[in-house]
C-alpha cells in the first residue's frame, strides 16, 4: 500500500508522525516524562512534575548592588567601623580594598516576618511578608563579564545556552504569538549577547532584546510586525499563498513540516495585530500607571520596562528580563546607590502588588538580584567592590515562602556562613520551581548530554512553599 | 608540528579524515549524514546507515587526491540523488523508516539561511555575483561597533561580516549557525517570526517589488505572460493552465483590496508585486528541491 493509504488507515494520522519528526528534525531528545506539545519547538509543554510557577519576570540589577546597603543588614560594620577585617581577604580580589565600611543607610524590621531592609529600598521593603530573601548566594565570578555569564548561562568560560534559552526549551511557551523569551533592555557588553543566546540549543529558543541599545528605546517592539502594513492586501496574498502550498502538499505527500509552515503564516497575520497590542499601554488605568510609577520622571522608564514586563507574562511569554543599570559603584556609592534604588523601588513594589492582584503573582515568579555584591571594606573613599563571595537575591510569587530568609553571612556580610546558594543550586532551584528536574532538561551536543546546572547543582528545597 | 598533525590526519592508514569530510558533504546534499553525529565519529556518536557507502566515498574521496568538486559531482550524478521528493506512491517499507535514514525519497529541505537571501537576490535579478574582496575594511582586531553592510549589500550572503553581537537578523531567523559556537549542523525550525518576515522584511519586499517592475515594463508580456515568467524565476518550473488562472484572478481582485489612495488602473505593478511577493513566500521556493 502506498504511504498515503497506510496514513489513512492508522488511526493515528499526522500527529505522532508530526511529533517524531519535528522532534526529531530539532534534534531534540524529548523530555523525559515531559508529554511534547504538536505544533513546533515553542509549543507549550508539561514539565517534569506540577510546576509551582508557570513564568518568570527576572529583574536583573546589572553592575551588581551591595547587598550590605540592602537586603543583609549588617549592624557589625558600624559597631567595628574603620577597622580593618580581621580575617583574610580572597586570595582573588577584583581590587584592593581598605577597612570596614557601614551602611550610609539605615535599616528597618517590615512586615509581620520582621525582615531588615534599608532605606534605599522603602517601598519593596513594605512588601517584606511576599518576599523570600537568600542572602547566602555566592559563586559567579569577580568581574562583570564572567559574572553576568555565570549568572545568566551557568558558564563564565564556555558559551552555554541561556537560562531563558533552557526554559523555553524544557517548556516551549503559552502564547505562540509572542516570543518565548524576551529581553528588555539588555546590555550589550559584559557578555552581550551571550546572556540570551540559545548556543546549542535551536536558534527559536534565545531571547527577543526589546529596548535599550539593542533597539528604538521607547518604541519596543518585535522586528517584521509591519507598521503600516496593508492588512486587506495581505489577507489577499495569504489566500492565494494557501491555493498555492496546499497544490504543492498534494504533489509533495503529506508533510508535518510542510504544514506547520502553512500554519505559521496565519499565526504571523495574527501576530500583526496582537504583539504591538502588548507594547501599548494606552489602556492601563491611571492608577495602574500611578503605581509603576509613570507619573514621575525619575521612575517612569522602569517603571514603563516592569508594565511591560506583565503584560508579556500575563499573556503567557514564559521568561521575561528587565534589565537596570547600573550599580557598579567603586565610589559614589551614596549618591548612585541612592539614585539607582530610587528608580526601581516603587516600580518593583507597583509590579508585585499588580501581580498579586490580577491573581498572577502565586505562578508568577518575580526574581531581583545583581551578578554579584559589593565588599563590606571600602574602596577609596565612598565605594564598594565587587564581591561574588556573599551576596543577596529575592524572590517573590510562584511557589517560594513568602515573608522567608535563608542563607546569612557572616557578621561582616563577607563570606558566607550558613547555608550557602551556589548560583547552580539558584538555578537548580529556579528549575525546580518550574516543575523541571535539572538532572533531566538536557541537551545531547558534541557528544555529551549538557544542562544549565552542568554538572552541578541541588535544588534548596528549604525556600518552596 | 602542524606538518606532523596533517601527516597523521591524511595518513593513508588513517580513514577517519577522509570518512568525516564525505560524510558532511552527503550531510549537505542530503540534510542528514550517513553518520548522524557529524561532528562525533566516537563512542559516544551513531553509527553510519551506510557504512560500507561511507568507507567507498571516503576511498573514492582519497583516490581523487582529495577534490571536493569531484565529490559533489560523484554525489548529484547518483540515482539516490536523483530521487523525487514526492512520497505520494512511496511503499511502505517493512520494516518502517519514519526518518527515511535509507533514502528511499529524496529528503527536501528548507534552504539555509545564507542560500534564502542568495535566492530572493538572484530571482529579482540583484545579485552581485562577483567573487573576492571584502565588504568591511575593518582592520584586525579592530571594534566592529556596528554592522552597516548586510542591509544594503547585493553580494553573494558568502560575503556579508559576522559580528557575533550582532548577527544579521535575516541570518539568525533562518537558523544561521551561532558564531560562537562549533556546529556541525544546524537546527531548522518553523516558526511564525519566519513568516513575518517573508510578509514584511524589506529584503524580500524589495524583491518582488524589484522583480514586478522588471516585468510591468516588459512590453511583450501581458499579464500571462508576466506570471509564467515569475513562475520560471522563483519557482525554476513553468506554471500550470490552472497555476495561471489563479494568478490572474489574483491580479483582478487584488488592487480592489488595497488601501491606497492610487487610482485603481495604478495599483497594476503593486498588484504584481503582491503577487511576486507570494510566490517567494511559498514552500515550494524554501524547501527544495
Amino acid at each position: 500500500m502506498t504511504r498515503r493509504q497506510a496514513l489513512r488507515q492508522a488511526a493515528v494520522g499526522f500527529g505522532s508522525l508530526a511529533l517524531a519528526d519535528l522532534l526529531t528534525r530539532a534534534g531534540v531528545t524529548p523530555i523525559g516524562g515531559g508529554i511534547p506539545g504538536i505544533g513546533g519547538p515553542l509549543a507549550a509543554r508539561c514539565p517534569h512534575f506540577p510546576a509551582r510557577a508557570q513564568r518568570i519576570i527576572f529583574l536583573f540589577m546589572h553592575g551588581g548592588p551591595s547587598h550590605v546597603d540592602t537586603f543583609d543588614h549588617k549592624p557589625a560594620l558600624r559597631r567595628d567601623a574603620g577597622k580593618p577585617l580581621p580575617f583574610d581577604k580572597p586570595r582573588i580580589q577584583f581590587a584592593k580594598t581598605g577597612n570596614l565600611r557601614p551602611s550610609p543607610w539605615e535599616f528597618r524590621p517590615y512586615g509581620q516576618c520582621g525582615a531588615w531592609v534599608s532605606d534605599l529600598f522603602p517601598h519593596v521593603g513594605s512588601l517584606a511578608d511576599e518576599l523570600c530573601i537568600i542572602k547566602s548566594v555566592h559563586g559567579t565570578n569577580e568581574a562583570h563579564g564572567g559574572a553576568l555569564l555565570k549568572l545568566h548561562t551557568g558558564s563564565d568560560t564556555f558559551v552555554r545556552p541561556s537560562m531563558g534559552s533552557w526554559i523555553s526549551y524544557g517548556l516551549g511557551t503559552e502564547n505562540q504569538n509572542l516570543p518565548s523569551f524576551i529581553t528588555i533592555n539588555p546590555t550589550l557588553g559584559h557578555g552581550g549577547v551571550g546572556n540570551w543566546s540559545s548556543a546549542f540549543l535551536p536558534a527559536t529558543h534565545q531571547g527577543t532584546p526589546i529596548g535599550g541599545s539593542q533597539g528604538k528605546k521607547d518604541h519596543a517592539s518585535i522586528a517584521y510586525l509591519g507598521e503600516g502594513a496593508d492588512h486587506a492586501q495581505q489577507r489577499a496574498q495569504l489566500d492565494l499563498l494557501a491555493e498555492i502550498n496546499r497544490s504543492h502538499l498534494i504533489e509533495t505527500g503529506p508533510d508535518p513540516e510542510l504544514e506547520a509552515r502553512i500554519q505559521s503564516f496565519e499565526l504571523a497575520f495574527k501576530m500583526q495585530t496582537e504583539a504591538p497590542q502588548v507594547f501599548d499601554l494606552s489602556g492601563e488605568t491611571p492608577a495602574t500607571r500611578q503605581l509603576y510609577g509613570l507619573d514621575d520622571p525619575k521612575t517612569e522608564t522602569f517603571g514603563r520596562q516592569c508594565l511591560q514586563a506583565r503584560r508579556l507574562s500575563e499573556r503567557g511569554v514564559r521568561f521575561v528580563q528587565v534589565t537596570h543599570g547600573y550599580w557598579d559603584q567603586h565610589e559614589k556609592l551614596t549618591e548612585d546607590h541612592g539614585r539607582l534604588a530610587h528608580e526601581v523601588d516603587r516600580p518593583i513594589a507597583g509590579l508585585i502588588r499588580d501581580l498579586k492582584s490580577r491573581g498572577l503573582l502565586e505562578d508568577t515568579l518575580v526574581w531581583w538580584g545583581g551578578e554579584f555584591g559589593r565588599t563590606p571594606t571600602v574602596q577609596g573613599t565612598d565605594g564598594r567592590d565587587h564581591h561574588p563571595h556573599a551576596f543577596t537575591m529575592w524572590l517573590a510569587g510562584g511557589g517560594v515562602k513568602p515573608g522567608f530568609s535563608y542563607g546569612k553571612t557572616d557578621e561582616y556580610g563577607f563570606y558566607l556562613a550558613e547555608e550557602k546558594v551556589h548560583i547552580h543550586d539558584f538555578h537548580a532551584t529556579l528549575l525546580y520551581l518550574l516543575g523541571l528536574e535539572h538532572e533531566r532538561l538536557t541537551y545531547r551536543f558534541g557528544g555529551r548530554d549538557f544542562r544549565l546546572t552542568d554538572v552541578d547543582g541541588n535544588v534548596v528545597r528549604e525556600i518552596v512553599s | 608540528m602542524f606538518l606532523e598533525l596533517a601527516r597523521w590526519l591524511t595518513a593513508p592508514e588513517n580513514p577517519l579524515t577522509a570518512r568525516v569530510i564525505v560524510n558532511r558533504i552527503w550531510q549537505a546534499h542530503f540534510g542528514t549524514g550517513l553518520v548522524r553525529t557529524a561532528d562525533n565519529f566516537g563512542l559516544r556518536g551513531e553509527t553510519p546507515s551506510h557504512p560500507e557507502l561511507l568507507d567507498w566515498l571516503a576511498n573514492e574521496f582519497i583516490r581523487s587526491a582529495w577534490n571536493v568538486k569531484t565529490l559533489h559531482q560523484l554525489i548529484v550524478t547518483t540515482a539516490v540523488y536523483q530521487q523525487s521528493s514526492s512520497t505520494v506512491d512511496l511503499v511502505v517499507t517493512s520494516p518502517p523508516d519514519p526518518e527515511n535514514r535509507y533514502l528511499a525519497y529524496f529528503p527536501h529541505q528548507r534552504m539555509e539561511a545564507e542560500m534564502i537571501r542568495d535566492a530572493l537576490l538572484a530571482a529579482s535579478d540583484r545579485l552581485d555575483r562577483g567573487l573576492g574582496g571584502s565588504l568591511p575594511n575593518w582592520k584586525n582586531n579592530e571594534y566592529a561597533p556596528a554592522d552597516e553592510f548586510s542591509e544594503k549589500s547585493t553580494r553573494r550572503t558568502l560575503y556579508l561580516p559576522i559580528v557575533r553581537d550582532r548577527v544579521f537578523d535575516a541570518l539568525t531567523l533562518f537558523d544561521f549557525a551561532n558564531p560562537s559556537v562549533c556546529s556541525a549542523r544546524r537546527t531548522p525550525t518553523v516558526v511564525s517570526h519566519q513568516a513575518l518576515f517573508f510578509l514584511n522584511s524589506p529584503l524580500v519586499r524589495d524583491a518582488a517589488a524589484a522583480l514586478a517592475h522588471r516585468l510591468h515594463f516588459r512590453p511583450d508580456l501581458d499579464d500571462s505572460g508576466r506570471i509564467r515568467d515569475a513562475y520560471q524565476r522563483i519557482l525554476n518550473r513553468p506554471a500550470s493552465p490552472t497555476e495561471v488562472d489563479q494568478a490572474l484572478h489574483f491580479l483582478a481582485i487584488c488592487p480592489t483590496q488595497m488601501t491606497t489612495s492610487l487610482p485603481l488602473p495604478e495599483r497594476n505593478i503593486d498588484a504584481l508585486s503582491a503577487f511576486c511577493q507570494t510566490l517567494f513566500a511559498a514552500n515550494e521556493f524554501i524547501y527544495r528541491p
